[in-house]
Parts: C-alpha cells; sequence; structure tokens
C-alpha cells in the first residue's frame, strides 16, 4: 500500500501543515511510519543543514558532541548551535546541525555516522528529511512540521512490505551523499540486488537494503553528471524492474514516474499556483476545499514540476 | 411561479429536483454516510450529497430507484453493489466504481480513474470524460458508455457486457476477452492478446445509437469498430503456447 504525497506551493509557505493534512487523509494506506522531505527557500550562504537520528535519548548529548568533533576535525564549521529534538519516549532523539564545510560530502557524512547509533537522515542546502514511526499527526506533533515553512515537499506514509518497521526505512529517503535529493515511493522493485550491486561497483553506499533508497541514488547520480530529472526518471521506467510510482525531489522540484502498468495510483492537481500530488485524490480534496481538476498520469511516464522558487544559484 | 434551486459546480449549473433532501458527507464515516443514505433513499425520490471529498465507498449497496446526486469527486467503489439507484457524481469517479453492481445507473460527469465497473453484472456506467486503465476489467453483464477514451487494458477479461468508448483507446485494449464486446471509434494504440476487430451487426449498430441518444451523447464522427475475443485462449492448446506467453 503506502500513502505518499507531494506538493509544490506557488511561494514559500506552511508546507509542512498541508502534507500533514494530506498524509492523514491517508493514514489507512499505512501506519507503521511517516516522513516528510521538506525545503526551504534557498539560501545565500552555502550551509549544509544535516538530520540524524542519534539513537536512544541516554547519551544522546554525547553523541550529539561527538558528531560536532567529528565534523570539526573535517574543518567544517558549525554556523549555529547543534540541536537535539524530539521526544525520549519513541524511537529516540534527532539532532540538527547547519554546518558549512569544504570537504566532500560523502567524507564528512563517513566521519558523522562513525560515531556509533548515529544515523544521517539527510543532508541539504535546502532539504530537511524528518521521519519516525507513527502516523502522520503524531509525526507532525513530534517535530513541529507543522512550523515548517518552505516551497515544496514530499511526505509518505508507509505499511512496510519488503523491509523492516524502523526509522531508517522510513520514507522519504535521501539520495545519500547527493545533497537535496529525496525520494518517497510506493512499491517494490524485483531487480534490486542486481542494481545495487552495479551501484555498489561504482563507490556509492547505501544506508538501508530498502529498494527505494537505490532509486533515490540511482536518479541523484545521474544528476551529478549533468542528465536531466526528466530524462533520468524517463530512463529509470526502462531500466528499473517492478512495481513503481516514486516522487523524486530536488531543490529545483518534484517529478514522479511510473511503472509500464501503473499499478500504484496517483492522482495530480493543479491549482492556483499550487502543484499537488497523492496516492488518492481525497488526500488532495482535504486541502482543497473547492471543486478541483485532477488528473492521472499516464503509465509508463515521467513528469517534472519545476519547484516555484528558483534555486539559488551555485 | 416559483424558481427551481440550481447548484453551480465546477461552471455547471445543476438543478435541484423538487423535494430533494441534502446529506452533507462532512463528518461522517463511510458506514454512518451509508446506513442514512439508504435511509433516505426509503423515503425520498432525490438526494443532493454535499462534500464527497473523494472519499471512499460511498453509496455502496444501494437498493431503492433513488436519484443520488454527488456534488463533488467520489473516491474508490462508489456505487459499488448498486442495485437500482440512479447515481449522479458532478466530479471524477474513483478506482472501482460501481464495482459488481447488478442494477440502475452511475453517471460520472468528469473521468473515472481505475477499472469502473469492475465485475459488473448489469445496470449502465455512463463516463463524460476519460475512463481509466482497465475500465470494465471482468465485466459480466450490463453497459459502460465513455464518451471520451479508454486508459490500456480495458475491457481486460470481460466476460460479458458491452463497453463503448467514442474517443479511442489505450493500449492492449479487450486483452483476454470473453464474451464481452467492445464498440470503439477513434484510434486505438493496440489491441490486446486474442482481442480482433469484428463489423458490428445493424442491429448493434442501433442499440447503441439509441443508447448513447439516450444519454446525450452523440454519435461518434469515426466509425464504430466493435473489438471481439478470438476465443484462441480459451482452451488451452500447446501450439499456441507462444501466444499465451504474449499475455
Amino acid at each position: 500500500m503506502c500513502g505518499q504525497c507531494g506538493l509544490i506551493l506557488p511561494g514559500p509557505g506552511p508546507v509542512g501543515h498541508l502534507l500533514t493534512e494530506m498524509e492523514a487523509a491517508m493514514i489507512h494506506r499505512g501506519p507503521d511510519s511517516t516522513g516528510f522531505a521538506l525545503y526551504h527557500q534557498p539560501t545565500t550562504d552555502d550551509s549544509v543543514i544535516v538530520r540524524a537520528r542519534l539513537g536512544e535519548a541516554d547519551g544522546a548529548e554525547q553523541r550529539l558532541s561527538a558528531l560536532v568533533d567529528a565534523s570539526r576535525g573535517l574543518g567544517a564549521q558549525l554556523l549555529s548551535e547543534p540541536e537535539l529534538l524530539g521526544s525520549a519516549e519513541q524511537a529516540g532523539v534527532f539532532g540538527r546541525l547547519t554546518v558549512r564545510y569544504t570537504c566532500p560530502t560523502s567524507v564528512l557524512l563517513a566521519a558523522i555516522e562513525r560515531v556509533p547509533g548515529v544515523y544521517v537522515h539527510s543532508m541539504g542546502r535546502r532539504l530537511e528529511i524528518i521521519k519516525d514511526v507513527g502516523d502522520a499527526h503524531q509525526v507532525a506533533a513530534r517535530h513541529a512540521i507543522g512550523n515548517f515553512i518552505g516551497t515544496h515537499g514530499l511526505a509518505h506514509s508507509r505499511l512496510a512490505t519488503e523491509s523492516v518497521v524502523n526509522v531508517e526505512y522510513s520514507h522519504p529517503f535521501w539520495a545519500r551523499p547527493f545533497l537535496d535529493v529525496a525520494i518517497a515511493h510506493n512499491g517494490q522493485l524485483t531487480n534490486y540486488y542486481k542494481m545495487r550491486r552495479l551501484i555498489g561497483q561504482r563507490g556509492l553506499a547505501f544506508l538501508t537494503y530498502n529498494d527505494s533508497e537505490l532509486i533515490s541514488v540511482y536518479i541523484a547520480e545521474q544528476l551529478s553528471q549533468g542528465v536531466s530529472l526528466e530524462d533520468a526518471l524517463a530512463r529509470s521506467i526502462g531500466e528499473l524492474d517492478g512495481v513503481f510510482t516514486y516522487l523524486l525531489s530536488t531543490g529545483e522540484g518534484i517529478g514522479c514516474a511510473t511503472d509500464r502498468l501503473a499499478i500504484k495510483p496517483i492522482c495530480v492537481t493543479e491549482h492556483r499556483g499550487m502543484i499537488a500530488m497523492a496516492t488518492e485524490e481525497q488526500a488532495l480534496r482535504h486541502i482543497i476545499d473547492e471543486e478541483i481538476d485532477t488528473f492521472l498520469p499516464l503509465e509508463g511516464t515521467a513528469t517534472v514540476w519545476p519547484a516555484a522558487v528558483p534555486a539559488q544559484a551555485a | 411561479m416559483t424558481t427551481r434551486e440550481t447548484i453551480v459546480i465546477r461552471g455547471i449549473e445543476i438543478e435541484v429536483p423538487d423535494g430533494a433532501v441534502h446529506l452533507d458527507a462532512d463528518g461522517l464515516d463511510a458506514f454512518e454516510f451509508n446506513r442514512r443514505l439508504r435511509a433516505l433513499t426509503e423515503s425520498h425520490d432525490s438526494i443532493v450529497v454535499h462534500h464527497p471529498r473523494a472519499r471512499h465507498n460511498l453509496a455502496v449497496g444501494l437498493t431503492r430507484p433513488a436519484h443520488v446526486m454527488f456534488l463533488g469527486s467520489v473516491g474508490y467503489y462508489c456505487g459499488g453493489f448498486n442495485n437500482g439507484a440512479l447515481i449522479e457524481i458532478y466530479g471524477n469517479g474513483g478506482w472501482g466504481l460501481g464495482e459488481a453492481m447488478a442494477a440502475g445507473k452511475i453517471v460520472v460527469r468528469g473521468d473515472t480513474a481505475w477499472a469502473a465497473g469492475a465485475s459488473m453484472r448489469g445496470g449502465t456506467i455512463v463516463v463524460h470524460g476519460d475512463g481509466g486503465p482497465r475500465t470494465g476489467i471482468a465485466q459480466k453483464g450490463g453497459t459502460i458508455l465513455v464518451a471520451g477514451s479508454l486508459r490500456f487494458m480495458s475491457g481486460f477479461m470481460a466476460h460479458r457486457g458491452k463497453l463503448v468508448a467514442l474517443s479511442g483507446a489505450g493500449d492492449a485494449l479487450g486483452a483476454s476477452l470473453y464474451e464481452g464486446r467492445i464498440f470503439v471509434a477513434g484510434p486505438v494504440k493496440s489491441l490486446g492478446g486474442d482481442a480482433v476487430y469484428a463489423d458490428p451487426t445493424p442491429g448493434e449498430a442501433a442499440e447503441i445509437r439509441q443508447e448513447l441518444a439516450e444519454h446525450g451523447l452523440g454519435w461518434p464522427a469515426d466509425p464504430l469498430r466493435k473489438v471481439v475475443a478470438e476465443g484462441r485462449l480459451w482452451y488451452f492448446d500447446a501450439r499456441d503456447a507462444a501466444l499465451w506467453r504474449t499475455v
């Protein structure tokens, strides 16, 4: 099952609140875990936001200071106080850092994750991934998702079919180590291990054994080589085997690709400068009161919607 | 002289029938909504439903010949098991619209999503927009009229009944048909395994012309072609193994 949605606002706005409401309308599709990939407005400096899970509350502060030390050890500069977030009773506590660094992202990422019990959920100039076990309202309340002001984002509630229920296996996934690229996916790949070996041979690593994470890295690698999102998504329809309807987001917008039988639904509306897409139409109706026109992307096609605010030039 | 109450939705002016009763779906779960709707069909001829908001399982299992008007899109399985009601949707129909309906009519003013009329046994579904993928899958009777085009694998494994599309169809139309009949005007991307074109009989053409006129749909400009099963998949024959592998 799984219920996913994406949203592009005409300008910076309450993207966290709206995605929570959309996801709440599809709670029946997957109550195991809920996650959000939210995009800020472009920043003027080249700072990167790191979102990580720090494990149990016990010892989390020590782990946070250990990862700060690891970052500083690589010459990274902390631009704000590192934050300890989330509540102790659920899936542990989370950390948020704003850093500036010159080493490759993969090197910094490896150094942070060398701290035992620390898993990085996202790194990006605009992207923050927040995910936790529980339904949309529970996760949103625990992580103050409703306060997030941004331009676009994804949300996903998961019914685990192919891998375990824990926070790292929740959607959306960050396409490590590519900044700002995230995925939400409904379906399962049947050529996962073959693709994983091929991508692994090119020196890319994964946090999990989840097929959706693989798609995100597979696409992001092509984006880093200058392939357009449209082309990368279109190519994936032939190269990925299995059932999929996925939403891939970057700092510049959101793309959607469906397999040739499109058994996993997605419904889209473009309304007053806002573009919203969701597994079920009722999620769109949940945030738009008036009658709207909706459409179902064609099977075996890729579509890209640009975010309203252009990304900051590099 | 009294003027009739009208409601405008998506630019369409809808005349509310005399004596109609209003039912607001907001705040009611599907079970409670259907319980109230069924009770209203016992006492009223027309029920106007406000705020359907594409929610699932609305108007399932109606048995009275009442007229139910949805002011907006409906979600999955609307009108499922319908046994005599006239359900009119001023919006889109979701997955499995009218699944397993036995009698009555469902009129959709917009498009339908996946598998409208799945396993329906009788009655009529009229879609003024396009029919989604697998429209009329495993149809076992009744009629589906689509003014627009059909998406891929429509008519898949239809046992009986009639599926009519006036503006073409996508891939694999009529794949693995049994004795269902498909009539299509306009471009067809491809036929499914074992589906072949045939000529409509004069009787069939007249029957469809009359049904279209009854529902305010014009006769298409393009010629109406009929799609039926060739029957090669009905019984397994080792010589046809290659054909089996294509479906």
